[in-house]
């Protein structure tokens, strides 16, 4: 057999590829030198030397054949390569899409002055579906989507990211990512985060209170004390070893990272139990890991920002005042706070029971806005002359105030550990409610009328949520504020019904009580905010020796006495409170075909 | 009449054995500029082989690091110098070696990562989790002279 038939046959061995018809080829080739051999033998040999033309060619075409489609098949590999690595690109960009929406859902849309403003994504809802990959294809080219290049302006690349239905206490969002003509979408599922989920007890300051002029430490206890559930600091832990830790996590973010370094804060974290420690209820689950450091300081909302945060997304205010909004707006001092009496002269009418002063023709006013005590909330009885023009009789005794759902403003909250606050913690029609006990309490209108009578704060029927927002005179020193064990929750389901935000730079200080089981103080407080006049943040809170702070309390500053303890509970509906989002934590991915 | 026929033999024959030997040269020429295309082809292919390899594994291995890097989440990612990327180190078969800088990875790898994770979004001008983050992942080789890939992605706190 020639030498060239040998030859291809080799290559197309050794190259494992050649065209579709290649084997066609060799056969015509080889078929063709089988008639050249016959000739061979039938002619003369100086006829047969005119064969080697015809050989050459063959030979010629056997290897263009092999030329081309070898030519052919590492381009068609390189270009699958090439899109491979595109596929694996898209999906990174779609993921970065998700993101980028994901940040601009809890941050919102930056403006065009910081930098790369451009990356975060608009909000946009896929309100007719979710676009196919060849629908959204052809709608980037169209010009119906506008993809956000990235990493540069220039690049091949880019992302686009849209929401299906509403972002609140989940969201769905799709990312759709691009690269160089491959687009890939995911889907993810995801659910608010509320700041108040984070943490029983957080301290931020990330001082060390050392120095001169230090403000730190982010905690300090100086006793023995309780903490249950996650809890946290971006800052020095002062008297660690004074703490009994439950459960756990314990968040030790930013510079609380670095100040509780590993051999010094090694705490034993316990599980906690029914009655462990005294008045926990239920049992709880160890964290894993127990100790969680942080590169990254959380983005925890000061009490201004909450509050502009809260009216935008409520009422659309557009307002940047902070907490100073609620002195004059949607503010429910005059109507929603009312006094309650006891009707406690054995044998009279309603013995026992207990009503509302709400009487039209004898308003009375519990926080002045002037003069002296202005916006004071003081929770302490007032004086017989003041209850007796409000409309209680001599049967009656004081027994609380009573604080509707809705919002408030103050300078100051005076409460000592005698004074006695229900806050109304249910929606019109849910109730009744429970005392400081536990038990059935029943609260009439000032006529006795109407048992559990509705919300007198207007529009607030169906509202649960109790809101005090607690900012600076205009004048002079901020008075310091105080709570006590004595404010209850006529419905103790979520502490995070009551919601106490302070922008006060007046020191705040709850106190307890030595009783067994500790009553429990429900609350959702934040003592944190920013002075933007010196460039400082603040916010001081001190919890009392005996104190139950059952919940969630983020400040600056947190210093607690010994015989306290502070549990974490959730706050109700996952999040689902546009002020409070810290952000929205990811629970579900798919990508779609 | 015998004399012309092989006159005319001779001359046929004559004309057929000249023509030979041009079909012959045509033919190796030809042959030559065939083979030397076919073996430059094989080169080429050789070479796009290796080539293609190196494109698959080299986005291979940056998504690789990139998921290293995502597991690690955005709470756990802290912010990179320019100068000072992570730096992880390959086999040829993207198996993840180390990442320290004096391990034997550094010569016995066959891929280098190098790493950046860039505060690219930031409203407040403060470091903290309203930053939206940006991870990039660079394949080179040991020497850090050739490029293999370079993919990005961002990173926000909850997210992916």
């Amino acid at each position: 057999m020639p030498l060239g038939v040998l030859a291809c046959i080799l290559l197309t061995a050794i190259s494992g590829i050649g065209p579709p018809d290649g084997e066609q080829s060799f056969k015509v080739i080889i078929m063709r030198m089988k008639y050249m051999d016959n000739r061979h033998l039938r002619y003369p040999h100086r006829v047969r030397r005119g064969a080697a033309m015809i050989i050459a060619l063959a030979i010629i075409l056997g290897l263009l054949v092999l030329v081309v489609s070898t030519q052919y098949v590492v381009v068609a590999q390189l270009a699958a390569t090439k899109t491979e690595r595109d596929y694996d690109r898209a999906l990174e960009m779609a993921e970065a899409g998700v993101n980028a929406y994901l940040n601009m859902l809890s941050n919102g849309v930056p403006n065009n002055t910081v930098t790369n403003y451009r990356l975060i994504p608009s909000a946009y809802t896929f309100s007719s579906g979710i676009p196919s990959l060849a629908a959204f294809k052809a709608g980037v080219l169209n010009g119906t989507y506008r993809l956000i290049r990235y990493p540069t302006t220039t690049s091949q690349q880019g992302y686009f990211a849209g929401q299906v239905g509403t972002a609140s206490a989940t969201v769905t969002v799709v990312g759709f990512g691009w690269s160089n003509g491959v687009v890939r979408r995911v889907k993810v599922s995801a659910t608010s985060f509320n700041v108040f989920d984070w943490a029983a007890i957080y301290g931020i300051d990330p001082n060390t209170g050392s120095g001169s002029g230090d403000t730190g430490p982010a905690w300090k206890f100086t006793g023995s004390a309780n903490v249950v559930g996650a809890s946290g600091a971006e800052g020095f832990i002062n008297g660690n070893n004074n703490v009994t830790w439950y459960d756990g996590p314990i968040i030790l973010a930013a510079a609380g990272s670095t100040l509780n370094p590993a051999n010094s804060f090694n705490p034993t974290v316990l599980q906690s139990q029914p009655n462990v420690p005294t008045g926990h209820t239920g049992t709880g689950q160890l964290a894993n890991p127990m100790i969680r450091r942080l590169v990254r300081s959380l983005n925890l909302e000061t009490a201004d920002k909450a509050a502009n945060e809260w009216a935008n997304a409520q009422w659309g205010a557009g307002t940047s005042a902070g907490v100073e909004y609620f002195r004059s707006n949607h503010n429910n001092n005059s109507t929603g706070l009312r006094y309650l009496v006891k009707v406690t002269k054995s044998g009279a009418a309603h013995f026992g029971q207990v009503r509302e002063l709400n009487d039209p023709t004898r308003p009375y006013t519990i926080v002045p806005t002037s003069g002296g005590g202005a916006w004071n909330f003081n929770v302490s009885q007032p004086s017989n002359k003041t209850l007796t023009n409000a409309g209680m009789t001599s049967d009656e005794s004081f027994f609380g105030i009573r604080v509707y759902p809705g919002n408030y403003f103050f300078e100051q909250i005076s409460q000592s550990t005698s004074d006695v606050m229900y806050i109304r913690s249910y929606a019109d029609g849910e109730g009744p409610g429970v005392d400081g006990n536990g038990n059935s309490f029943t609260v009439y209108s000032y006529n006795w009328a109407t048992a559990d009578p509705p919300n007198p704060n207007p529009g607030m029927s169906t509202e649960r949520n109790i809101r005090f927002w607690v900012g600076n005179p205009a004048n002079g020193n901020p008075p310091n504020s105080s709570f006590s064990y004595q404010c209850y929750m006529e419905n103790p389901t979520y502490a995070s019904r009551f919601r106490v935000y302070v922008a006060s730079r007046g020191t705040v200080t709850v106190s307890g009580t030595n009783a067994n089981p500790p009553p429990k103080f429900r609350v959702n407080m934040l003592v944190y905010n920013y002075n933007s006049s010196t460039g400082a943040y603040y916010g001081d809170v001190s919890i009392a020796s005996g104190t139950y702070l059952f919940g969630s309390l983020i400040g600056w500053k947190v210093t607690v006495a010994g015989g306290c303890t502070i549990e974490k509970q959730a706050a109700e509906g996952a999040g689902n409170n546009p002020g409070d989002r810290l952000t929205y934590i990811v629970t579900g991915w798919t990508e779609l075909p | 009449m015998m004399r012309t026929d092989a006159r005319n033999r001779n001359r046929t024959q004559s004309r057929r054995r000249g023509l030979t030997m041009i079909e012959l040269l045509a033919a190796v020429l030809m042959v030559s500029i065939a083979a030397a295309g076919a073996a430059a082809t094989w080169t080429l292919a050789s070479r796009v082989v290796a080539t293609k390899r190196i494109t698959e594994m080299g986005a291979y291995v940056a998504l690789q690091q990139m998921d290293r890097l995502k597991a690690r989440k955005y709470s756990s990612l802290a912010y990179t110098a320019e100068d000072a990327p992570l730096v992880d180190w390959y086999d040829k078969n993207g198996q993840w070696l180390g990442n320290s800088s004096s391990s034997p990875a550094v010569t016995t790898g066959y891929f280098q990562t190098k790493s950046w994770v860039r505060q690219i979004v930031n409203r407040d001008a403060t470091t903290n989790t309203e930053d939206l983050a940006q991870v990039e992942v660079r394949v080179l080789n040991t020497a850090g002279t050739r490029t293999y890939e370079d993919i990005y992605t961002l990173l926000t706190f909850g997210g992916i």
